[in-house]
């Protein structure tokens, strides 16, 4: 796991494209002219192979598999690990929690759980030696046997005291708890990758239409969404999230969905690793109406966070036929390109606060 | 490759289930059939509030945004979902799941209820 590389590092892409790297060309080597046509001819910056995508049953599209999530997540930061905050890190953070790294289950726990159980037992050898001899010299002096039965009872008893003092006191050693029988693999040494990195619909859309990495279908990415029989108003819905997730994204920005804070999406200058999001984008058709109440309580959610808060007006510039048409005839991409975005900064203002 | 765990369960509860085990750590957890739809009861890793005495037996209802967003939690529907449980229940976690993979957690009182002491 690239844990500890360093951000600007591991995040050199802001997407999921990388620049064909040429040989140096020097004037006076021709074999380097033959060299650098070479590479420039050869050289591709396509990914050797799409990464699948799969659609679930319940309409979710999900990426597997620890390399293509984490490439995903490096060149862009799309998607969301299903079992985590955002980067899919369940994985590395369950190896960590079980202690699983070499020694198979609790490694060192359980290591550390013998030592002690081995130190008890010789405590206990010490103890019942020292007993064995006491009772032997009672029975020296002539005591009644049932007096030392009941002394020998009373010792046990301590003996038993004591240990419980000693397991309160150290709790229960193993980290593993029943639940996680279900994802520990049959060898006991390792998790089963049971976590998906999960995309919003959009986001499927433009890794497949716009920056052609994922090896899916849009048609079936948006039967899925709309259903086989969409209406009209739901998929202009879809076209406005569309529009504006394309339009800030080809603005340099990261775009995330902004469920966290109850909008739609959240715009990160260059990715949640670096810096907290700075703005929240509610997408809204430009004769969307809400009352009051609605805006102040998306601005005290947003505002309570730091952020500012975006009202992203997506317009349709054509006629409602020309959107129904080219959607029919699947031609998706000039469909979302009908679609102009205009933005207003809301903004809760403080007298006492903002003066400036 | 990957492996889901369903144990026999299918879509929004498979989901939140397995949230709630393997992500927010929460134990004995098991689905509660109600008459239209499904919730689930478990006992969360650490107190849901600082107000609680104790870690108890959480009840969580499972629910789409879309749902959520059409009015499909309504007051009704919450009284409904009450009414199916122990009488002892005051308050149920609303899962809601959104389309980025997320589940946000929303706890929803029957009644009035101060609000937390953070």
């Amino acid at each position: 796991m690239a844990k500890r590389v360093a951000g600007s590092k591991r995040y050199v892409h802001p997407l999921p494209i990388e620049p064909v790297v040429l040989p140096p060309l020097i004037a006076h080597n021709p074999l380097s002219w033959v060299y650098w046509v070479l590479a420039y001819v050869t050289s591709s910056n396509q990914l050797p192979r799409k990464i699948p995508l799969e659609v679930g049953a319940d309409g979710r599209y999900t990426v597997t598999g620890r390399e293509q999530m984490q490439y995903l997540w490096e060149h862009g930061f799309f998607g969301t690990g299903q079992l985590s905050r955002s980067e899919p890190t369940w994985q590395a953070r369950t190896v960590d929690r079980l202690q699983l790294d070499t020694e198979g289950i609790a490694g060192h726990k359980l290591e550390q759980v013998t030592q002690l159980r081995r130190k008890q037992r010789l405590e206990f050898k010490r103890e019942r030696a020292s007993f064995e001899r006491k009772r032997l010299e009672l029975r020296r002096q002539g005591v009644l046997e049932s007096e030392i039965l009941e002394q020998e009872r009373l010792w046990l008893k301590q003996l038993r005291d004591r240990e419980l003092q000693w397991e309160a006191s150290t709790g229960d050693p193993s980290p593993v708890r029943a639940e996680d029988a279900e994802i520990i693999a049959e060898d006991g040494a390792s998790v089963l990758p049971i976590e998906k990195l999960e995309l919003m619909p959009v986001e499927a859309l433009f890794l497949t239409l716009a920056l052609p990495v994922l090896h899916a279908d849009a048609p079936a990415i948006l039967a899925r969404t709309l259903g086989p029989q969409p209406a009209l108003p739901q998929i202009e819905r879809l076209c406005r999230l569309y529009a504006a997730y394309h339009h800030y994204r080809s603005h340099g920005w990261c775009v995330r969905s902004g469920i966290k804070f109850g909008c739609d999406f959240l715009l990160y200058r260059r990715g949640p690793p670096f810096h907290h999001a700075e703005f929240s984008v509610m997408v809204l058709a430009p004769d969307e109406r809400h009352d009051y109440t609605w805006y102040s309580t998306v601005a005290r959610v947003v505002g309570g966070a730091q952020k500012t808060l975006v009202l992203a007006y997506v317009a349709r510039r054509a006629a409602a036929d020309q959107l129904a048409a080219l959607w029919h005839a699947r031609r998706y991409m000039e469909a979302f390109a009908l679609f102009e975005v205009h933005e207003l900064v809301y903004r809760r203002w403080l007298p006492g606060k903002n003066r400036e | 490759m990957s492996v889901s765990y369903n144990g026999g369960l299918t879509g929004l509860t498979a989901l939140v289930r397995n949230n709630l085990v393997h992500y927010q750590q929460w134990s004995d957890v098991e689905v509660v059939p109600l008459r239209d739809r499904e919730a689930l009861r478990g006992r969360p890793a650490q107190k849901l509030s600082n107000d609680d005495e104790e870690i108890g037996v959480e009840y969580v209802l499972p629910v789409e945004l879309s749902q959520y967003r059409s009015s499909g939690v309504t007051l009704e529907a919450l009284d409904k979902v009450f009414s199916q449980l122990p009488a002892s229940c005051k308050r149920v976690v609303l899962a809601i799941s959104s389309d980025d993979g997320t589940v946000v957690y929303y706890t929803v009182y029957q009644g009035l209820q101060r609000p937390r002491k953070n």
